[in-house]
Parts: structure tokens; sequence; C-alpha cells
């Protein structure tokens, strides 16, 4: 104790304080930023009505009215209706669970599979590294749209059911998912088992589980989160493409791609905006608060990049 | 160098050649240590010395096996630890630990002080889950940390905390050597000082022994008994601290000491300044590896390369002339 001057003490006793992990830090930061708190609260909101908003809509998601077809925006239909006469909004909202859910879960299934798959390059080395990075490679060298639309085209040949399509939907996008995120992990563990901490775990003589799940890829997680968080954006955007197309989730099943098909007769498009706008809207807004709540993760837990 | 029969480190005619790619196709080997042998004493301490560059890190890293030697001996109580297999090195490693240089990068940002300290006590069997805390809070208390700071992160410490903390989870697991590879380098004056301090704390009370890196040869005359000055991969001159500060035989050394300012303006004394940089240990000059510096060089010392002989009071000089 006889090291400290009697300055260095005060020192202590004022950080005594506050002792913040460095989770707990990111947070703070990622709170003070604007944008991507708005984001995110928009977000936070869009699931809200998606899962509630059904409960309080009038209509039912599969009611079907030949006379109230193609009815614009109205004080009944707020969205107005489609061409089998179903109310938009109620099917907007039900699509928004189908989107934002497969959209989630393929970025589940993509990151437990790059990360797996990251990790064993990265920590492996060697001819383990060499398969799974060429298998990643290969994989992103085939352009994703037109792979996927292959396997879309696939299911539908097949003549899965939709229920069962959604699911495969989900496997095809994290299929696509997965490399981009093996090499991000499998660079951050090259790069930390350089430094010198994971040095001092080996002159500890920790044993090699310690020093996996205690030191190396604990800290992977903060920049496996802000990747994930922008993946799922992706994602979204990868279902709407190919429900677009008829190839992802197909009818009767809603969802914000497929609602959007709507937009390819030339006079729907021109004179029914309420038919294709609204998915529209919905796919653009949700990929751009992903995206800025993305930026804001990055920005509060990395201060130094 | 005396013979004494206590020796805790024998270091024998080691070498350690690091490969690196040179262009497209080609491949040139480093000698960053080539035939470096010293012992340490039980209980004293060794400070190797020597400019960036010089092998006096990678001596330290592969002293401890960090690094995989290419050729020679690391004998600690006997033992030749390269020779062990992992599994046994690794429950050997409480015996020799290392104090980094650069305290924030030895530190996981993510794990708290005290679960740093304590966690190879718990690995190496040395504390329960229920007496970990006390045993890591006595060793933060010899290093001059506060009880408080048990909870915190690396991120709320000062430079100097940081390697208080460093040295406690060091000298936790009661090793009998430490490497302390250039401890004090990113530390300013006054913080040098109380880490210092501590070292030298650490050496009389608790025993350790040190092997004290550093490029600054008065932060070494503090610690060290025996001191050993490095250039481009070799020892250049051993002697006592003693010996090698009131004689320094080497023109290396002599350079190297007549560089340390003295704190008194009427005292001058000539300067002995070391002309260009140390060459790319890739590619070491013929004979000398010091003649392309060397104000006293000699033909002989352009074509044979001087053995590093045991002059008659001990002292052990690499040079044609000492």
């Amino acid at each position: 104790m006889r090291f400290f001057s009697s300055k260095m003490r005060q020192r202590q006793d004022i950080a005594l304080a506050a002792s913040l992990t460095p989770m707990r830090q990111a947070l703070r930061r990622l709170r003070h930023n604007r944008a991507a708190m708005s984001a995110l609260i928009f977000l936070l909101l869009l699931i809200a009505v998606c899962l509630a908003g059904p409960w309080f809509s009038s209509w039912q998601l599969d009611t079907t009215n030949a006379l109230q077809s193609r009815q614009a925006p109205s004080m009944d239909h707020w969205l107005g209706t489609d061409f089998l006469g179903r109310d938009v909004l109620t099917r907007l909202m039900y699509a928004g669970r189908i989107s934002l859910t497969v959209g989630l879960i393929s970025v589940v299934l993509s990151v437990a599979l790059g990360f797996v798959a990251g990790a064993l390059s990265g920590y492996c080395g060697g001819w383990i590294d060499s398969l799974i990075m060429r298998v990643a490679d290969l994989l992103m060298t085939i352009p994703s749209l037109p792979l996927l639309i292959a396997l879309g085209a696939l299911l539908s040949e097949l003549k899965i059911e939709p229920e069962i399509r959604i699911y495969m939907v989900m496997l095809m996008l994290s299929l696509i998912g997965w490399p981009g995120l093996a090499r991000m992990v499998r660079g951050q563990i090259l790069s930390l088992r350089e430094r010198d901490f994971m040095l001092a775990t080996e002159v500890l003589g920790l044993s090699l589980r310690r020093r996996l799940f205690g030191h190396l890829l604990p800290n992977t997680v903060p920049i496996l989160l802000v990747v994930a968080t922008t993946g799922v954006a992706g994602a979204i955007l990868g279902e709407a493409s190919l429900s677009y197309l008829g190839l992802g989730v197909v009818p009767p099943t809603p969802s914000w791609g497929n609602m959007m098909d709507s937009a390819n007769s030339f006079i729907d498009f021109k004179r029914r905006p309420w038919l294709w706008m609204p998915p529209g809207m919905a796919i653009f807004l949700t990929v751009i608060a992903i995206n800025v709540l993305g930026d804001g993760m990055r920005d509060a837990l990395d201060p130094k990049s | 160098m005396n013979q004494n029969q206590d020796i805790l480190l024998e270091v024998r005619n080691l070498a350690k050649h690091f490969s690196a790619r040179e262009g497209v196709f080609g491949r040139s080997i480093v000698r960053a240590v080539d035939g470096v042998s010293f012992c340490i004493r039980r209980g004293s301490s060794l400070g190797l010395v020597g400019e960036s560059g010089s092998g006096k890190t990678t001596v330290g890293r592969t002293v401890l096996g960090l690094h995989r030697r290419t050729a020679g001996e690391v004998l600690f109580n006997n033992i030749d630890i390269h020779a062990l297999k992992a599994e046994q090195l690794r429950t050997l490693r409480p015996h020799f630990q290392l104090v980094f240089q650069d305290p924030m990068g030895s530190l996981n940002p993510r794990v708290r002080v005290g679960d740093a300290i304590g966690e190879a006590l718990l690995e190496h069997k040395r504390a329960r889950a229920d007496d970990v805390r006390d045993k890591v809070l006595e060793v933060m208390q010899i290093c001059g940390l506060a009880p408080e700071h048990y909870a915190r992160y690396p991120h709320e410490f000062s430079g100097g905390q940081r390697q208080r903390i460093g040295i406690a989870r060091a000298i936790a697991l009661k090793p009998e050597l430490i490497v302390a590879d250039e401890p004090v380098s990113a530390l300013d004056v006054s913080i040098q000082a109380q880490i210092i301090n501590l070292f030298s704390d650490l050496k009389e009370h608790q025993g350790v022994t040190f092997l004290f890196i550093s490029h600054d040869l008065a932060v070494v005359e503090h610690l060290c008994d025996d001191i050993a000055v490095m250039y481009l991969g070799q020892i250049v001159e051993m002697a006592s601290k003693e010996q090698l500060f009131s004689q320094p035989r080497h023109p290396y050394t002599q350079g190297l000491l007549s560089a340390i300012p003295i704190a008194d303006p009427d005292q001058r004394r000539s300067r002995i300044i070391l002309k260009g940089e140390q060459p790319n240990p890739a590619n070491p000059p013929t004979g000398c590896r010091f003649h392309p510096r060397c104000s006293f060089v000699s033909e002989k010392c352009v074509k044979t390369a001087p053995e590093l002989r045991t002059l008659p009071d001990g002292h052990q000089v690499r040079c044609h002339l000492a």
C-alpha cells in the first residue's frame, strides 16, 4: 500500500462509484446515439404492431370478398383491399410476422453455422482452415440471387407445402449468409490469437477450454452482434426478392415480398398504389432501420475504429 | 558468473530462427537468436539489454517455451522445457511467468481484474472456489492494488496500475522465475520507479529470480546482479553489474553506457557515438557482427567472428580487442 500517494488514493475512490462492464459501456454509448435509438424504437414498434395489430383488426387474414376487391383506402379498409377483397393492412401485419421471422431465424442459423465454421477455421488452421475457406469462397463466388432462384424453382418443382416452404427459405438464406460471417469470425480469431492477452493465457498454463471459451471466443461476440444485425436486413431483402418472384414464401401465406407482386400488373402499378406501396415501404423502412441500428452498434462496440 | 551450484535457469546455445517471406518466392531466415548461453542463480537477476531487434524479447519468449527453439537447451531446474510434451509443460508453467511490456494488451478487456488474477490459481488447483478471492486480494495488496479493484475491468485503470495487475497475475502463482519483458518502458518515469521498487521488493522478500529484459541500462542497473548485452541475436558481453558498468570491454557496451545521461552539468565525459543502424538479422555482416559500426574495427574483425571469451575476472566478451 505504501506505493500509493494520497492523490492516487483519491482517484481510486472516485473510480469506485461506477464499474461498468465493456458491454454496459457500449449500451450506454448506443443510448446516446439518436439515429440508432430512433431506428431501434421504430423496429420495436413495427414488431409490436405486427404481433398485436391483427387482434385489433376487424378483418381476417384470408376472408375474401369478391364484391370488395381492389378498393381504395377508406375508413373500413385503411390501406384498401387486394384483388380478392382481402384487407391490405391486416395482410401487411401478418406478412410482417413472416418476413421478420424469416429474416431473424435465417440469420440465427447463419450465425450458428458461420461462427462454428469461422472459429474452427481460425483456430485450427492448416487443412481444416483451407477446406472451410474454399467452401466459403465457392459459395461467395456464385451470385446469390441466381442461386436462390434456382433453389426456389427446385422447391416449386418438388411441390413443397407452403408452411414447410417457409423453413426451406430460411435454410436457403442462411446458406447464402454464413460464408461472410465465417470469414469475419476467422479474421477476428486470427487477430485475437496474436494479442498479448492470449499469449498470457498460454504463459499462465490455462487449459484449452478456458483459453477458448473464457478468452478467445467472447471477444468475437461484439463484432458478431453487429454483423448479425446487418445480416437480418440482408435476409429480409433476400426473402422479399425471392417471394416477389414467387419463389420464396408463396400465397396464401403473405409476406412483404409476395404482396408486392401486384406491382407486376401495369394497371395496378399505375392506378392502385395501395397494393404495392405499403409492403414496399415496410421493407424499405425496416431495412434502413436495421442498417442504422447496426451502424450505431458498430460505433458503440468499437469506439476506436 | 561464478560457478554456483544453485542454478535455476541455464540456457545453452539457444537459437531461434524465423523463416520470413521475401518477395514472391524467396525465403530468408532471420536468425533472431543465434547461440545464446547464460545461467541465472536462484534468487539473482540477470538483465538482458540491447536495442530493438537484437533478439532479447525472442530470448525471453523462447526461454518460456512460447516459441519453439531452433537449437539449444533451456534447462529450468535441470529440466529441458523444450523436450517436454505440451501438457507437461502446461503443468510446469506456474513456475515461470512473464510480465509483458504493454500492460493493457496483456489483459483481456472483458475479464475482471480479480478473475484475471485468480483464474490460473483455480486452473492449477492453487486455490479452491471458496478461497480464491482471499488469495487474490492478498496478492493484489502485495502489488499495491486496493481490494475494491477486484471487480473492475482493465480499462478503468491507469498504465501503472495495469502493470501492477499484470505483475499480480504473474506472482499469484508464486513462480520461481519471472521473465520481465520491458515491463516499464510503456510507463512514464515516476511510475517506472514505483514498478521497479515493486520488482526489487519481490526479489528481496519473495526470493523471485528475474530475467529482466530492457533496452534501458539505467533501469536494469537498479534491479540486476548480472547484465548481458545482446547485439544482433548474440550476447556480446556479460558480467556482473559492477564490472560491466565500471569496465565495459565491448565497444558496443561502451557506446551504450556513454549514452546514459548524467544528472550533473559539470561532469562531462567522452561520448562514444554508435554509427549507423543495426544490420538486418536476416543478413548479418561477416566476421564480427558489430564491425560495420565499430570505431576500433581492424581487418581481423571483418574476416573472423570473435568467440565469447571468458576473461580472468569472469567477464565474458565477444571481441578480438578485449
